[in-house]
């Protein structure tokens, strides 16, 4: 478990956050804890933002790191019949799978990819 | 004449400081800085990123004033170390390091004779690492930041590594096979060894012919 920094309050419960947002523990992730972080940074979760979420999980849980952005793009492509990285870049500004994975209750990629 | 990239040479260090490979690996270092007319670039990843700071840091740093261009995976450092690397070191990525093998920066390999012909069309990276070793994990970071600019990637697995394309060592590999990223082979060893994932023995004379048709040959 990573040192917190921060707290989140969602309904009752104090999540305990790291530094940089992400979520402590990864069990204390649920939809409305995705919900409440994303607010935080102005962000209303919307169909594809949890479609992106989902499948970001998918990958870590199946695979044991995030999906490369070009895996993730190809997804996407498939799932909207076209489509580009700028379409992911509208949902996550700030880096479509980082932003997925800290929305998702999963670590912070810690990778230089 | 302006020197091209084709001029230029880049070499992978993952060995710790003060192992025989490392020692090896500095000496190309200087063979490589004599010989070539433009720019020499050593990435320290994995273990290697301990070469940039303390005792080690010496003599990289004697041939650094000579012209070597010192640069240090982020990720690989951030996991051992706090700040930043001491000078001349720099901080660089992996996808940067493919980015100029794949611009045409000859590759320096210090641990095998198979280099590739720099013809080829395909990049190949043997494994010979457990993956009980302790940044055995980071070699697959290594080829994913290669998958990730789109480069034709062979990934060869030998001896030791072979252990990693089975029970849950494979999972990471796997994305590889799944999403087209490179192609697994493995050359051994036990006949009745199993891979638990997609990938294709070779045999010793199969692999040579992958690595010196292949555009260069990565040993990490």
């Amino acid at each position: 478990m990573s040192m917190a920094t921060q707290t989140l309050r969602v309904g009752e419960r104090a999540i305990e956050l790291t530094s940089d947002g992400f979520l402590c523990n990864p069990d204390d992730w649920s939809q409305e804890v995705a919900t409440t972080l994303a607010a935080r940074n102005g962000i209303s979760l919307g169909e594809d933002h949890w479609w992106l979420i989902e499948f970001v999980r998918q990958h870590y849980h199946a695979y044991g790191n995030p999906p490369l952005m070009r895996v993730t793009v190809a997804a996407w492509r498939e799932r909207r019949d076209g489509g580009s990285s700028r379409d992911l870049y509208q949902l996550f500004p700030e880096g479509p799978v980082r932003q997925a994975c800290l929305y998702g209750g999963l670590p912070k990629p810690d990778w230089c990819i | 004449m302006q020197a091209t990239n084709d001029d230029n040479s880049i070499m992978l260090i993952r060995a710790e400081p003060q192992s025989v490979e490392a020692e090896n690996a500095q000496h190309e270092a200087l063979v490589a800085l004599r010989g070539c007319k433009g720019e020499v670039v050593v990435f320290f990843h994995g273990a290697g990123v301990d070469h940039a700071c303390g005792a080690a840091a010496g003599s990289w740093q004697r041939l650094a004033a000579r012209g070597l261009r010192l640069e240090v995976c982020s990720a690989a450092w951030q996991r051992r170390h706090e700040g930043e690397p001491e000078a001349p070191f720099v901080l660089s990525s992996l996808v940067r390091f493919w980015h100029r093998v794949a611009t045409g920066y000859r590759l320096v390999c210090h641990r095998e004779a198979g280099r590739g012909s720099r013809q080829g069309a395909t990049w190949v990276i043997i494994v010979t690492a457990a993956p009980s070793e302790a940044d055995s994990r980071e070699i697959l970071e290594l080829v994913l930041a290669g998958a990730s600019l789109e480069l034709p990637l062979a990934v060869i697995f030998r001896d030791r590594g072979c252990g990693q394309l089975v029970g849950e060592f494979a999972r990471g590999w796997r994305q590889l096979v799944d999403f087209d990223l490179a192609s697994l082979y493995y050359t051994l060893c036990a006949e009745d060894f199993e891979p638990g994932i997609p990938a294709s023995p070779l045999d010793r004379e199969q692999a040579g012919h992958l690595c010196n048709t292949a555009r260069g040959v990565i040993c990490p």
